[in-house]
């Protein structure tokens, strides 16, 4: 039952408080985001591009480490997993 | 006719619109999507909704849309259709991947008034769609997607194609004229469902001389045509300006309009096809006006002479760049407006003879549009 978090940047489009999101073993992390996404569906459109590819500017945590982008989404969540973090990366002016 | 009273202005870090105050001035009268890039706006004149295309950075490409008297919502975004798994990956002829993913909405246009809830949008990487229920829904424009002709598209100042301009024949709201960063002109007279490229007369000095005048290898920058004389557009193209007569199918050049024929916008008058406006940059390689003196090109006589405009514009160490969305005419004739990349808003209200500052510290304008 990892929690999954959404940064406050994209929560000031689309409202989606921390969430505690079933998972069974052997889950894939897309599968985690898409149980979270069921809270907020326009938020899928955020995070993700229509193809289902992580958008470039978005960064994917597990328990406070990174996660390499798109390949991450259709690999297991890390074993013992305890918290997503979906956050924005720090670019532009 | 009458005059406009609203102008809306989409920037890099929101959309503002500006009404009519006292005298001559104009005021900005609403600010939204404050610090979000608007990469296109529409207010549909048949029933007032107004539309923002919103580029998000990190999050994509976002739709928003306000129905008169209403309140801003999120609307479904045009979406590009899952690539068959087997497929090889499509290339550009620059050898770059080109992925199905829409990078951005560039130009919005509304269908016409026997066609309630259509609207065209033009995109980056360089699909047209179409929606019928006034952008609850999109349908890629799947006939110009799959040309095969499409392969030889390329990107111009943006590394994938891009769709600016959908020029609809008042006439006949099924035939479309497109503009595309770099493909040239492509034509519809069918709704979308077949398309052609134009014929003959666009030119590109900066190919090699094979493939100068190839209409697909032509960088039209933007594309303006007479309301009262739909077959009359005015081009403005990478290599200069461009005018056509049987709407859109072939092109003349003209090739001397005061201090340069390089630039993005163009704009004509709504009723006359002889007028039309262009803001001039030096050149290619130098996107700043000629020796720091801001002029807006103006003919009145078909493209034989143009006139240059300078009365209450900045002549010394000025370095505005007008993209090509950025300059516009009131339905009457009479307004116009343009914008910068340094964020400086231009009105004039007698055709461009004198212009006022309507707002010098916007952020960088990437469209101007009355309503």
């Amino acid at each position: 039952m990892p929690e999954v978090r959404f940064a406050q940047a994209l929560q000031s489009h689309v409202p989606c408080p921390p969430q505690q999101v079933d998972a069974v073993p052997d889950a894939l992390l897309r599968d985690v985001l898409d149980a979270a996404f069921r809270a907020a569906p326009s938020l899928r459109g955020y995070v993700l591009d229509e193809q289902g590819d992580l958008r470039p500017h978005i960064a994917l945590f597990a328990d406070g480490r990174s996660l390499p982008g798109t390949p991450a989404l259709d690999a297991p969540l890390p074993s013992g997993c305890r918290r997503i973090d979906v956050i924005q990366a720090l670019s532009g002016g | 006719m009458t005059p406009s009273s609203k102008l809306h202005v989409a920037t890099r870090k929101g959309l503002f619109t500006l009404e009519p105050g006292r005298g001559d001035a104009w005021e900005i009268t609403g600010v939204d999507h404050l610090a979000i890039p608007v990469s296109a706006v529409l207010q549909d004149s048949r029933d007032q909704t107004l539309y923002a295309a919103l580029e998000h950075g990190h999050f994509g490409p976002k739709l928003h849309r306000r129905k008169a008297g209403g309140p801003w919502e999120e609307i479904q975004v045009p979406r590009y259709p899952e690539r068959p798994a087997d497929a090889e990956p499509e290339r550009d002829i620059m050898g770059r991947t080109i992925e199905w993913k829409l990078r951005s909405i560039w130009t919005l246009e509304p269908g016409s008034s026997d066609q309630p809830g259509r609207l065209w949008a033009g995109t980056l990487p360089g699909g047209l769609f179409r929606s019928d229920d006034h952008g609850d829904s999109w349908q890629l424009v799947e006939s110009l997607w799959h040309d095969p002709r499409r392969q030889q598209w390329m990107g111009g100042g943006s590394e994938v194609p891009a769709l600016h301009s959908i020029s609809i024949d008042p006439r006949d709201p099924k035939r479309l004229a497109l503009g595309v960063s770099c493909a040239g002109v492509w034509h519809t007279a069918d709704d979308g469902a077949s398309w052609e490229p134009h014929e003959s007369g666009m030119r590109a000095a900066y190919m090699p001389e094979e493939r100068q005048f190839d209409p697909l290898a032509q960088d039209p920058h933007r594309l303006a045509r007479c309301a009262a004389a739909p077959d009359v557009i005015w081009c403005q193209h990478h290599n200069g300006i461009f005018k056509s007569t049987d709407a859109g199918r072939n092109w003349t050049e003209i090739e001397k309009a005061g201090p340069s024929t390089f630039g993005f916008a163009v704009a004509v008058h709504p009723e006359d096809p002889d007028t039309a406006w262009f803001v001039p940059a030096d050149k290619d390689e130098r996107r700043v006006p000629v020796n720091g003196s801001l002029v807006v090109t103006r003919t009145r006589d078909g493209g034989r002479s143009f006139e240059e405009l300078r009365t209450g514009l900045p002549q010394r160490h000025a370095y505005d760049l007008v993209l090509r969305h950025a300059l516009d005419v009131s339905a009457d004739g009479r307004s116009l407006a343009f914008g910068s990349t340094t964020g400086n808003l231009w009105l004039s209200a007698d055709g461009g003879d004198h212009w006022t500052t309507a707002c010098p510290n916007l952020p960088p304008i990437h469209a101007v549009r009355f309503a």
